[in-house]
């Protein structure tokens, strides 16, 4: 008896497909990992690994109320290891990642299958909204691959698992020129809908504030704040002033915005301009940085009279702006000061005790006195924070700026010039300004990223690969992540069209998906179709049926095997003994 | 199991009604809220990232789409074919494709009643399909439509098509164990007084079996001669021709009425008798062949 169909219940209640399950969502979480406390990875590995024996080794397999026990842990313990913030923040990824963990034990029927699926798609995008970089894109694309091909295959059991790997290659490919159409047309807006706080995953960077110690906390931190990429030359070292912050408003010991901060991106016009472009690492302030320049004079009317009357003195003394600027820069260069990232706390005036007691302090410290000085003796100063420095990149023409290369400097007003800059640092450490942070601190109090340790070549080599690796991903940044309304203007324009309206630019999307959807549709390869593997006895009787009709003997339609064969087989005597037949 | 394949089988043609029809699945749904949360989710954050995703996700449905319609298109449904059968057993409908160029993979065929059969289908195979639907009650078995449909690739959508199958599956009503029966009760059941049949050594000769026979009869001992098949032929210058009668059955309810007559039938069939049938409002005069039995039989089950 032949095989006849496979007849199948709807919805079967059957556990199956267990370890392409876990396969799918271990792929689809698994960059979230990099992202998150290690003991998320471990709550999915382990869940995983059980459930993957579960299915292997036949051991019990946890029932609803143990499912729902865990998923209750794993909650708990998400809101109470992670941070507050819930939309876009660490508590979300990580709560996704424990469900990612327990989805694959929710497995008894096809509508199970399909859901974890479906959310298989929504686990990765979150992992594409908190890692941007060309390894991901690439990542992307086979774990779209490998999820399909457990749709496919979740969906026709009876294929063999090669089939769905292969279909969904094949969709794939097709799929791409669709994409790739779509994201360069599809209408971009400047807007959110709704603003939620950004998923930023960076560092915070700067406070709106500057106290003893708020720079030298940042030395501690070797990640990435920026990357500035340089149309010509770089310029030098000394020239390297990044600013960020500026702050007016001095309370005796903290430095802080005030009321006259303004919020836009400034377009600088300093003598020599320099051509530049930002790309920074995301975090939550809503500053953006800039070479350039800018607009005080308050100081508490208590406090500090040392330093008050040190101020008084020089006024007192000199006429011009510069000279009393030269006399200070004098002072610290005279006075036995010293550059250190853990001076001695400061007592209730801060800035007496700094100038004439201690000596001892990072940027901060100087740039605060500084200005306080400044300010008491009538020239308006004021304090700015950002960064000094940068890393050349050998394989780009760009400079990574990084956290512990936060500084804070002064400027103050000259009339004939305006805002000047008066950096006290370079005074009493200039190799911060000409070389950089580890040059101007004793080797004890660097931080482990910055000290020389031994295998100096390896470490040479490592350096290097991370900087052709970074210089990569620039260039993704630029091309692709930067993508944005602006670039699609100008690739629309570029191309020729004046497709400011939106029906023109419309019509051409459809028309091209239309193109590519008409070629899909008319390019039947029948060879491309899966091929099923066939019953031998089937096989062997077809080509039976063929040999005889070589031979002269036809079947006919209406006639099964058994008439065909007792019929006309039977009977038929060969023409000619043929060798072969 | 229908007493025998090659009897009497009802076969139609079907033909298609209505268009194909395409709808998302459920789970279609649920692509789209997914895929729509993800734009909505890259607008807001202006993430190039999950552009490029969403898109993807999207133009794969895209294609697949495609591939459904590919899938199902070319599919042609030459007839479905039925057997009777009797109450309490499963009828069978068997479906004819038309000859496929390429494969056709997870394609689910079910009639109204019937479970729902889905098979991948190869265009060098034989390509029949059977549905079963159990047959409860006597009388006919008429699924008017069949539905044809498939998810394939991805189980988002739903392509189907409905066809008007005209087959009918008559079911005759359960016939009382045969055996218990014995020729004495065919007799009481006959409408007519009258002396039936003859004693079967009225031995008259021999004469070449031709087809339709009874077999009972044939004289073996000359085929083993070698002489071909022959048959022994009798003097009864008929066959008792019995007349089985509705007034005449001692039976309280209709249905065991029509079981007993059923059973009648089977038996006298099977003694190679002619029969008939009396029913109120319907006669059928007597006869002795396959076909003779199975209208006999449609009549019981019509009732």
């Amino acid at each position: 008896m032949l095989r006849s169909a496979g007849i199948v219940l709807k919805n079967q209640e059957k556990r199956e497909h267990t370890p392409a399950v876990v396969l799918i969502m271990a792929t689809a979480a698994m960059p979230l990992f990099f992202r998150l406390p290690i003991w998320i990875a471990l709550w999915c590995l382990l869940l995983w690994g059980y459930t993957a024996l579960a299915h292997y080794k036949h051991w019990p397999w946890p029932n609803r109320v143990v499912r729902t026990g865990l998923t209750v842990t794993g909650c708990v313990l998400a809101l109470h290891f992670l941070e507050r913030s819930f939309v876009g923040g660490r508590t979300f990824l990580g709560l996704l990642c424990i469900m990612a963990g327990l989805k694959p034990l929710e497995n008894a029927c096809h509508r199970d299958r399909m859901m974890t699926l479906l959310l298989v798609y929504f686990t990765f995008i979150s992992s594409l909204f908190v890692i941007e970089n060309l390894l991901i894109t690439l990542y992307m694309f086979f774990a779209v691959f490998i999820t399909t091909a457990g749709l496919i295959h979740f969906n026709h059991s009876r294929m063999p698992a090669a089939h769905g790997l292969r279909l969904s290659a094949i969709i794939l490919a097709q799929a791409i020129p669709f994409m790739i159409i779509l994201f360069v047309f599809f209408p971009r807006s400047e807007g959110t809908f709704f603003s939620a706080s950004r998923s930023g995953q960076g560092s915070t960077g700067f406070s709106d504030s500057l106290a003893p110690g708020s720079v030298s906390t940042l030395v501690k931190s070797n990640s990435i704040a920026f990357r500035a990429e340089f149309k010509g030359d770089i310029p030098a070292a000394e020239n390297l002033y990044w600013r960020g912050l500026v702050l007016w408003d001095f309370d005796g010991r903290t430095w802080r915005k005030g009321r006259h901060y303004l919020n836009t991106l400034y377009r600088f016009s300093g003598r020599n301009r320099v051509d530049y472009d930002i790309f920074l690492e995301p975090h939550r302030k809503r500053y953006l940085l800039a070479i350039g320049l800018e607009q005080a004079l308050a100081i508490p009317e208590t406090g500090n009279p040392q330093s008050r009357a040190l101020a008084a003195h020089w006024r007192a003394q000199f006429d011009s702006e510069e000279s009393i600027i030269k006399q200070a820069i004098a002072y610290f260069q005279a006075n036995p000061f010293q550059y250190t990232l853990n001076p001695p706390l400061l007592s209730s005036n801060p800035v007496d005790a700094f100038l004439f007691e201690t000596r001892k302090g990072y940027c901060e410290h100087y740039a605060s006195a500084f200005a306080f000085l400044m300010r008491a003796a009538g020239i308006p100063a004021r304090i700015v924070v950002g960064y000094l420095g940068g890393e050349r990149n050998p394989y780009g023409n760009y400079l990574i700026v990084r956290q512990y290369q936060a500084h804070a400097w002064t400027e103050v007003f000259v009339a004939a010039k305006g805002w000047v800059r008066v950096d006290p640092t370079s005074a009493v450490a200039p190799e911060r300004v000409s070389t950089g942070v580890a040059e101007s601190l004793i080797a004890d109090e660097l931080p482990q990223f910055l000290q020389r340790g031994k295998f100096a070549g390896l470490r040479l080599y490592w350096e290097k690969t991370k900087y052709f690796w970074d210089s990569i991903n620039l260039r993704w940044n630029a091309w692709f992540m930067e993508f944005s309304r602006y670039e699609q203007l100008g690739l629309r324009m570029r191309l020729g069209r004046i497709a400011r309206s939106h029906l023109n630019q419309i019509v051409f999307a459809g028309a091209a998906l239309i193109a590519v959807a008409a070629s899909l549709v008319l390019f039947r390869s029948r060879r491309g179709r899966a091929i099923l593997r066939q019953d031998p006895v089937v096989a062997g009787y077809y080509l039976l049926c063929k040999k005889m009709e070589r031979a002269g003997v036809k079947r006919e339609a209406f006639q099964g095997p058994r008439d065909f064969v007792f019929r006309k087989v039977k009977r038929f005597k060969p023409a000619k003994a043929r060798p072969g037949d | 199991m229908p007493e025998n394949r090659k009897s009497i089988s009802a076969v139609s043609q079907v033909r298609k009604s209505g268009k194909i029809r395409i709808r998302p699945t459920r789970y279609g749904w649920i692509f789209l809220v997914v895929v729509f949360s993800m734009l909505a989710g890259s607008i807001n954050y202006n993430n190039n990232l999950g552009f490029l995703f969403t898109f993807l996700l999207a133009s794969m449905g895209f294609v697949s789409l495609i591939h459904s319609f590919r899938n199902f298109s070319d599919l042609r449904i030459e007839s479905v074919q039925t057997w009777p059968v009797f109450e309490g057993q499963t009828a069978m409908f068997q479906i004819h494709l038309g000859k496929i160029s390429a494969s056709h993979i997870g394609i689910r065929f079910r009639l109204a009643g019937s479970e729902t059969a889905e098979a991948d289908l190869n265009p060098k195979g034989r390509n029949r399909r059977t549905l079963s639907i159990p047959a409860y009650k006597r009388g006919v078995i008429k699924p008017s439509v069949l539905v044809v449909d498939s998810t394939y690739p991805f189980g988002i959508v739903r392509f189907s098509a409905e066809y008007d199958v005209s087959s009918v599956c008559f079911v005759y009503p359960k016939p009382v164990p045969v055996h218990q029966l014995t020729p004495q009760d065919l007799i009481q059941a006959h409408a007519k007084e009258e002396k039936l049949y003859a004693e079967p050594d009225d031995f008259k000769g021999l004469k070449s079996y031709q087809q339709g026979d009874p077999i009972q009869h044939i004289f073996w001992k000359a085929y083993s001669r070698g002489q071909g098949l022959m048959i022994k032929e009798f003097s009864a210058s008929e066959t008792p021709s019995l007349l089985f009668s509705w007034y005449k059955i001692k039976e309280d309810t209709t249905e065991k009425k029509l079981s007993l007559m059923c059973a009648m039938i089977l038996k006298a069939h099977g003694l190679n008798l002619k029969y008939g049938l009396k029913l109120p409002g319907r006669i059928i005069e007597p006869g002795m062949n396959e076909r003779h039995k199975h209208k006999c039989l449609e009549a019981l089950a019509l009732f």
